[in-house]
Parts: structure tokens; sequence; C-alpha cells
């Protein structure tokens, strides 16, 4: 299995309530109106939830677009496998 | 967590599904969505429609508007779409003020709740937090400056309340201290000063002694906490990143419990537990089975189990909560297992009210309501099936119906967890409600025998004390005026706080009138606060118990208050009705008792004119006594 924009797209879309337009891997928090640090953590939530991972804490540091977050949770789900 | 909560139907999904219309929805709608099984973002779709209609002040539906202002060491963020929600299901509309996170100090002694906008509070929610509070960490075993770390918190903690309280006017509700898993490095760390446990156990215990002693309201995470489990309550990694003081999951009981604890505060606490009986009280079906055949008590799991749901009813009769039975049942085979089976915990007296029949449940219950003179809101309903739990919530959504699953084991959790039968203090009163219930059917026979109503009171030898509200009284009357609705003119709720600022106030008369009879004390059943406005008393308060209506005791009352009014030189009374859903029964209560209405005051806010001296003194059947005992410490002020 493997992650794309699109299901990121579909949970940051349930937490914000309302319809994105464009979203791919180079997308960043700023570029989403209401992607702010608070749906931020409500993301990274629902992911760990969704996928069944615990992302590390250093690791949130370092994410810089959608792209990143998906190499990230690729890494772990494999890792869990 | 919530397996309390229903499961979501079809229907609700549809509703959920389509975000015009749960933008639509109206409040009872919204409400009932709050009672299911919802997830996160079931829960910020109603939140956030139930927010624009707040905003909107469209009809509130019978809920009560609280405006919480939220002071918290943490991000309060993460719970507030639940709590929101939470409230709903409560009977509670939740209006919240966000402050700024771990802001306590600013708080109480900045210009924050000053401002124009942050005004007209009902409660303020300080969630304390021991990362926050920094503790000393260098005091392990050094008992004496352990225990001078913990006062000096406690201080601190006391004065960000206490300054609260003063800008705000009223009541904070003060989340204790929950300790982390990793604090336990050994098993002597809960007796060794300094230790972090030793230190949360002290200050916790200190904690619940001063929001005893001022009145302001204790919210007990520590145990809420410890009874998930401190490893499941707290997400480390939630706190680096976000300040989230536990873990999602635990969030919908968190805010469950939170709303329940502002419900009991604004006298919304559930009263009534309504019991089912095959499958639910016992094993088997006592028609079917005979008192032979039903499994109850030592010697089987399911057995012991039903018996645990019996131990669990008694102890919530213990403390004032009354139980009833609604059974699809003949009376007197229903009755059999209470009579004849020596196992049985529960006996037929544990009950208020006995319904065994075959009409529809919901018929019963809503009888249940007018025998008991008690809302449909405030009753508990318990049943092992589903289409009984099903019919009820549909006829009745205001009587709430924990989901249980078959087994009976898990049925006690379903009733105490959720925090229905949440109090805040506990008084002589319900010790005794139990027995007053009882006496009050007694007294209902006694009427049926005698006939003649006037022979009947007579017959009842009252005795009513009256005196102003004290220290021996204060916190029966704090806990009536925070839960009458229905015999209550105009339904305004005090804090002890300020109970005692109107105890001192020379300009108010505070009075609180018990009431005995041949059957027993009803202990305080009536409260009376007037205002003196020039030579007028306006009647901001008058409220009794409707256990003791229809029995001449607001006659009385009114003989006495003009006595003591024409002793001060006052010339009227002036009484305030103010019309809510569910004070109907004093509708004409001013005019029944001669008081002219005073054509030009609103319906929202009437007020009704007596003058001191038009009034005529009649005989009424009461002996009439001055409370003797220990008079709060400032009544010398007030007289």
């Amino acid at each position: 299995m493997s992650i794309a924009p699109e299901d990121i797209k579909n949970i940051l879309q349930d937490i914000l309530d309302t319809d994105l337009e464009e979203f791919t891997a180079e997308t960043s928090a700023k570029d989403v109106d209401g992607w702010d640090s608070l749906n931020n953590v409500r993301l990274l939530l629902q992911i760990e939830r969704e996928y069944g991972v615990d992302i590390p804490v250093d690791e949130i540091e370092n994410l810089k677009n959608v792209g990143d977050l998906i190499t990230v949770i690729n890494k772990l789900v494999a890792e869990k496998a | 967590m919530q397996s309390w909560l229903a499961p979501k139907s079809a229907d609700d999904e549809t509703q959920l599904a389509n975000r015009a219309e749960i933008d639509s929805a109206s409040l009872s709608q919204l409400a009932a969505l709050a009672n299911k099984r919802l997830n996160d973002k079931d829960v910020r779709r109603v939140a956030k429609s139930a927010r624009s209609a707040i905003k909107n002040e469209c009809d509130r539906s019978g809920l009560v508007p609280v405006r919480l202002c939220l002071a918290s060491q943490t991000t309060a963020d993460f719970f507030i779409d639940d709590l929101l929600v939470a409230g709903l299901r409560n009977g509670l509309l939740l209006d919240m003020i966000k402050t700024d996170y771990n802001q306590l100090a600013d708080l109480a002694f900045g210009d924050f709740l000053n401002a124009p906008e942050n005004q007209g509070i009902t409660f303020t929610f300080v969630g304390l937090d021991y990362r926050q509070l920094g503790f000393r960490a260098d005091l392990l075993g050094n008992a004496s400056a352990a225990t001078e770390e913990v006062a000096s918190k406690l201080t601190f903690v006391r004065h960000i309340v206490l300054g609260i309280a003063e800008k705000t006017g009223t009541a904070c509700l003060i989340q204790n201290l929950v300790p982390q898993p990793e604090q336990t490095i050994a098993s002597i760390d809960a007796r060794l000063p300094g230790s972090a446990l030793w230190m949360i156990d002290e200050f916790n215990r200190g904690l619940a002694a001063f929001a005893a002693e001022t009145g302001h309201i204790l919210f007990d995470a520590a145990s809420l906490a410890s009874n998930c489990g401190y490893s499941v309550w707290h997400d480390r990694a939630l706190w680096f990143m976000a300040k989230a003081p536990f873990s999602q999951d635990v969030v919908p009981l968190y805010a469950q419990r939170l709303a329940a604890s502002l419900a009991a505060a604004k006298g919304k606490a559930k009263k009534v537990l309504i019991l089912d009986l095959d499958n639910t009280l016992w094993g088997g079906v006592i028609g079917d089975d005979g008192v032979n055949g039903i499994r109850i008590g030592q010697g089987s799991a399911a057995g012991e189990a039903f018996l645990d749901i019996q131990r669990t009813a008694l102890a919530l009769k213990a403390r004032g909560i009354v139980l009833a039975v609604c059974s699809k049942n003949t009376d007197e085979v229903a009755r059999k297992p209470f009579q004849e089976h020596p196992d049985m915990l529960l006996k037929l007296e544990d009950f208020a009210v006995f319904t065994a029949n075959w009409e529809d449940k919901a018929s019963n219950i809503s009888h249940m309501a007018k025998t008991l003179e008690l809302g449909l809101d405030s009753f508990v309903f318990l049943d092992d099936n589903p289409a009984e739990r099903e019919l009820v919530r549909r006829t009745l959504p205001k009587v709430t119906v924990p989901e249980v699953g078959d087994d009976p084991a898990t049925y006690p959790l379903a009733i105490i967890e959720p925090g229905f039968f949440e109090a805040l203090a506990f008084s002589e009163e319900d010790r005794a409600r139990a027995k007053m219930y009882q006496e009050n059917a007694k007294r209902a026979q006694q009427m049926e025998q005698i006939g003649d109503f006037g022979a009947y009171l007579n017959s009842l030898n009252m005795a009513m004390t009256v005196g102003p509200v004290s220290d021996a009284s204060r916190e029966r009357v704090v806990q009536l005026i925070n839960k009458s609705n229905q015999f209550n003119l105009t339904t305004r709720r005090y804090t002890v706080p300020e109970m005692l600022q109107l105890e001192q106030d020379s300009s108010a008369f505070t009075l609180q009138v018990r009431l005995t009879d041949s059957f027993g004390d009803n202990g305080i059943i009536a409260v009376v606060l007037c205002l003196t406005e020039s030579r007028d008393w306006v009647i901001d308060t008058w409220l009794m118990s409707c256990r003791v209506l229809k029995r001449r005791v607001e006659e009385q009352m009114l003989q006495y208050l003009v006595e003591q009014a024409a002793q001060r030189g006052i010339e009227r009374l002036i009484g305030i009705f103010k019309p809510t859903e569910r004070n109907g029964i004093v509708v004409d209560h001013y005019k029944n008792l001669g008081f002219t209405r005073d054509s030009t005051s609103p319906e929202e806010e009437q007020r009704w004119v007596l003058s001191i001296a038009s009034y005529q003194a009649v005989e009424l059947p009461f002996q009439v006594v001055s409370d003797t005992t220990v008079p709060s410490s400032h009544l010398e002020v007030t007289s």
C-alpha cells in the first residue's frame, strides 16, 4: 500500500470541514486556508489513527510539505509490516 | 470509550453527511445527535452548527445557557468541540470564552475579564496541570520543605481562583492534578515526601479542602484519569507537540464528565434511576422461571453480576437518587422476588414508584414524572431490551437511556461512568430523600382516608421553622436554588459565595423554611430572598420543594414575610414572576396570595404588588418556630 496526496487531502478535508482544490506533494500548510498548527496536530493524530502508526516527535519538525509527510508515513507503515 | 451512547441511525448518518443540512439543524436536532456515538468529524460538524445557532439566538429548545470562561494551563482547543456537544447532551447551551493558554495570572489580575465582551460569565473553568505549576524536584525526602512547596502552590492557585471569582462574581470549576505514569518510580513514592506523586496527592487534598471551604467546584480529573489508567490518559508526544493535556482517545469521556459537572452546578444532574426487572435486576424472566428459577446472588457469575447492579442502585439511593421500577410484568408476579428471594439486595421499600404492567414503557415513565413531580430530563432509564430503549428514546427524548449490551457485568459502569449523577455537595437531605418520598406516599394514603382537606392538614401537625440563611443551612439552600425548576418564581441561581454576600447585605432579607409533620422531617423546603428598594421588598427569589405542595406552606410563608416586613417599616411586597417552560405551576402564585399585577410590567418579568397595610391574616394549620441553630457569623450585621 502506498499513500498518495489524495489520501492526505481527504483527511484534511474532514478536519477543516471544507472542500480543497489543488493538492499535491508540493502543497504545504501555508497554501491551505485553515491549516494552522492546531489543525496540523489534528491531521497528524488522524493519520496515526488511520494508518496505525506513531509519528516520532523529531520527524514532525522536519516536515515541510505533503510529500515529506507521505514519505514518513510510508516508511513507518513499511517498518510495521 | 463512549459505549453508553446509542449508535447512529441511518437517518443520523445521512443528516451528518450533508453539510448544508447539519448547518441548518435546530438545537433540539443537534441535542438528539449529541446523544449518539459520534466520531471526531461528526462532533466538529455538530459543534460548528451549534455555535452558529447560539450566535443567531434561535430557539433554545429548553437548553440552559451557560457562558463558560476556559482558563487552562494547557491547550483547551482539543476538547472544546466535544465539550460543546457534551453540553447539549446534558441540557446546556455552552457559549465558551477561550483565553490564551497558561495565562491564569493575567486572567485573575489583568484586564481581560473587565472587557465588555467578556461579561456575563456563568462559570470559569480553571484547568490546572502539574507540568505547568513548576513544583521543585529537589526536595525528595525533605518532608517540611516539600509540605511548604505544596502550600506555596496552593496559595498561588487560591489567589488565582479568588481573583477570577472577584472579577466575574461567579464560581470557578477547578480541575485538580493528574499524575503521570512515569512519576511512579518506586512503590514508596506515594508516601515519600517530595516525590511528584506525593506532591500531587497533597496538593489535590488541599485543593479539595479549599473548594469545599469557599464554595468553588472541584473537577476531579485525577480520579477520572486513574479510572482510565494514567498510561491511557496521557499522550506524551501530543503534550510536547501541542501542550494538549491528554490523549484524544479520552476526550469524549472527559468532555462528558466536565459537562455533567456544569449541569450539576445548574441543577440539571439526574435525580431518578428507573430500572427494568427481568434480565436487568436479575437473570431470567420471573413470569416464566419463577422465584427459584431466576439468577441472582452468589454462586454463578451472572447471579453475582446482577447482584452488583442492585448494589450500584443502592449506592445511588444512599446519595439521594430516587429509584423506580418500570417493568412489563404482572404486578403481583414482579413483586415476588423482592418479597421471597433471600439473595435480593433491593427491597420493595427502596423504590419510590413501582410500575409493573403491560402498558408501553414510555407512557409509564411519563406517568412517573407526574407522580414524582420531577422533569423527564432528570430520569435515567436502564433496560436490557434494545426495543424498549429505542421506544423510550424516540418517544421521550429528554429521558437519558444509556446504551448497554447483553452482559450485565457492564451495566453498573454504563450508568456511573458518564457522571449522570454528579453531585457537588452532600447534605442531610440527600441522605434522607428516599425516606421522604415514602413518607409522601403515606401522606397521600392518609389523605385518601380522611377525605376532608382541612381536617387532613390539621392531622399532619405541621411545624414550620423559619430563619435567615445561616452557616448550617447555606449548603442546602444553595442546592435548592440551583435545582428547583417548577415551584420557582424567577429561577435565579446563586452560588455559595454569592449567598454569603446576600447574608451579609443589610438591605437583603433571606428566609429558609423547614417543615416537620407527624410523618417526619421534610428538611429545608422553601427559600425566599427579598431585596429592599426604598420602602419595598422585592421578592427576588421564592421557591419551594414540590413535595410540600398543597399544604398551604406558601400562605404561612407570606404571613411571616408580612410580619417581618412590617417590623422593618416596609410598606409593599413586590413579587417577581419570570415564566419559564418549567414553572407553569406557579403562574397564579402571587394572584392566589392576593397580589395585584402591575400592568405596566412585561410578560417575561411580571411584577405583582401587595401592600402590607391591606394584608389580612388567616388561620393556618401550622405552628411557627424560629430557627435556633447557629446563625451565620455575620448575623449581627444583618439585623
